[in-house]
């Protein structure tokens, strides 16, 4: 069906109100501190003006398409459990089993488990609003406080004075979290939900994380507000691995950033498939001598998609190692932007950073802005970036076709072998099938 | 037979005046120039910029933040520094409204 509607129109605003924070605060009957804190967050946003394309960090995203009157309502869970989840996003991510796996439907948590092992070593793992009441020490402590912020931008500020769900993992010192922690936010209706994953590994600690983000194709707009925070703390090491696959009519808007301790190390993988309009800050901040974090995103758009993905990768200390590669493909009409800056403050040598972004655009009427940035105000620094475009290398398609594989499987393998050295990242088999499923269906069309 | 969708009434639409529309996802300028209705895509090719607001000079546009300009009847780019054409739209006047196609203009 062909809709139309005036940009004058009523609605294309949030329409958000004090009495929404304090009304979610009242349901979930939260901790004085955490009343306060929404309070606060709801005092910066109402002091940040809306984004606009006439905003440096948004210009190249047009989020006019947004309603608001429908996006933007709270969405109340109705009743849907476990088995609402497709059983591929389900199923533990190795044979043996997961230390842990938390699965919320619209917001609602319909599924907790952690393994007695890790209960026993102190590990944390539950959703957030119960570890605001049963940590509130720690949550305190780390909740958008030392990693995202509500003053990171309009949509910070609205997650920290309305966010509707989280997960909330806690690695004690020296503690190793063998098997992995996995989390789901599914999706089932239009509407909004703000979801927060909360990580923090302390001194010496060990996990891998798993987040993975979905929705059935729905009537109406869903939106999804999120913020993830990554606390890696000094030689601890986290493997942090986030999966989105919204429905075609989500609007996602969020803010994450992980922060690594002197000695830490954050391998951090992103993959995004999903959704109508995707805009992303995702910020890694080398903290302390000897940090080393790991960036590796990729991400294919089709149809009218819009990915718009902004990275920095920030050297706050000497001899700090940072080492971001995203891939991308765009077909038919979509439209994915990158934008990313690797950052040294002055005093801060001998550190590393290197940023690459590599665009595969698989039509005539796709669009893939690569815009890699180096801010160095050190002098004894080892920095570099690049950025490539291209369509499928005729060369080994041509070498397949010549060994009897027809065309559009040659071309097949070859996009697939584009994204193959990301998939490798991800350190479970089930979910890389999966993900190379998904990338197959786009290619041929059948998403 | 392209699909139309009306997107005001033309007594209401006067010369001179422009509307921005969304139609199916897409954004969507249209003119009135002299009592001749013309529609582009309000994206400028170069950085993505809103078109519609930009300077109107008979029936080019020239985009707001570097310059480039188009001509509102085909979405030929007409200046650097966009290189690329924008898509057009046919726009037609049906019983006293104004309707735009929704797909675009073949070049």
């Amino acid at each position: 069906m062909t809709t139309m509607r005036r940009r004058d129109a009523s609605g294309s605003v949030p329409t958000y109100t004090f009495d929404d924070v304090q009304a979610m605060s009242s349901a979930n009957d939260e901790p004085a501190w955490l009343r306060a804190f929404r309070e606060k967050a709801w005092a910066v946003y109402e002091s940040l003006p809306m984004p606009s394309a006439k905003d440096e960090d948004w210009r190249r995203t047009d989020i006019r398409g947004v309603h608001w009157e429908q996006a933007g309502k709270l969405v109340q869970p109705n009743g849907a459990t476990l088995e609402t989840v497709p059983a591929a996003v389900r199923q533990p991510l190795l044979g043996d089993g997961e230390g842990g796996t938390l699965v919320f439907v619209d917001g609602k948590v319909v599924h907790h488990a952690i393994s007695d092992d890790l209960t026993a070593k102190g590990v944390i793992f539950t959703d957030l609003l119960t570890a605001a009441k049963t940590h509130p020490a720690l949550v305190e402590k780390y909740f958008m406080t030392q990693s995202v912020l509500p003053t990171d931008g309009k949509f910070a500020a609205l997650h920290g004075a309305l966010w509707t769900h989280g997960v909330f993992v806690y690695v004690p010192r020296n503690v190793a979290a063998e098997l992995p922690l996995h989390a789901v936010m599914y999706s089932t209706k239009p509407g909004a939900t703000l979801g927060h994953v909360l990580v923090v590994l302390d001194e010496n600690a060990q996990a891998t994380v798993q987040v993975e983000y979905a929705s059935p194709e729905i009537e109406g707009q869903a939106l999804y507000i999120g913020a993830t925070e990554l606390l890696v703390g000094q030689a601890a090491n986290l493997r942090y691995v986030g999966l989105q696959n919204w429905s075609r009519n989500t609007y996602e808007f969020a803010h994450q950033r992980g922060r690594v301790g002197a000695d830490g190390q954050l391998d951090w993988v992103f993959a995004v498939m999903g959704c109508q309009l995707l805009k992303d800050f995702i910020n890694l901040e080398a903290d302390g001598k000897g940090a080393n974090g790991r960036m590796s995103g990729f991400f294919f758009a089709d149809k009218d998609q819009v990915f718009d993905l902004d990275t920095q990768q920030n050297h706050n200390a000497p001899l700090t190692v940072t080492d971001l590669l995203f891939k991308g493909a765009a077909k038919d009409s979509a439209k994915t932007i990158w934008q990313g800056m690797i950052k040294s403050l002055p005093k801060m040598q001998k550190i590393d950073g290197y940023q690459v972004n590599r665009n595969l655009v698989l039509s005539d009427d796709a669009r893939m802005d690569g815009i890699p940035g180096l801010e160095i105000e050190a002098d004894d620094v080892k920095c570099s970036h690049a950025a490539t475009f291209g369509t499928i290398e005729a060369q080994p398609v041509h070498y397949l076709m010549s060994r009897g594989v027809p065309r559009p499987v040659a071309e097949k393998m070859v996009i697939e072998g584009f994204f193959d050295e990301l998939l490798q990242r991800i350190p479970f088999e089930a979910v890389r099938e999966r993900l190379q499923s998904e990338i197959e269906a786009k290619i041929v069309g059948a998403s | 037979m392209p699909e139309f969708v009306t997107v005001a009434q033309a007594d209401e639409f006067q010369p001179g005046q422009r509307i921005v529309v969304e139609i199916s996802k897409k954004w969507v300028a249209v003119f009135n120039v002299g009592g001749d209705y013309h529609a582009i895509q309000d994206i400028c090719s170069h950085d993505g910029g809103d078109l519609a607001d930009g300077e109107l000079t008979g029936c080019e546009i020239a985009c707001p933040r570097h310059g480039a300009r188009f001509d509102i009847r085909s979405g030929k780019v007409m200046s650097a520094p966009a290189l690329v054409d924008i898509p057009a739209f046919e726009v037609r006047v049906l019983d006293g409204q104004v309707q735009v196609a929704t797909a675009r203009k073949k070049a």
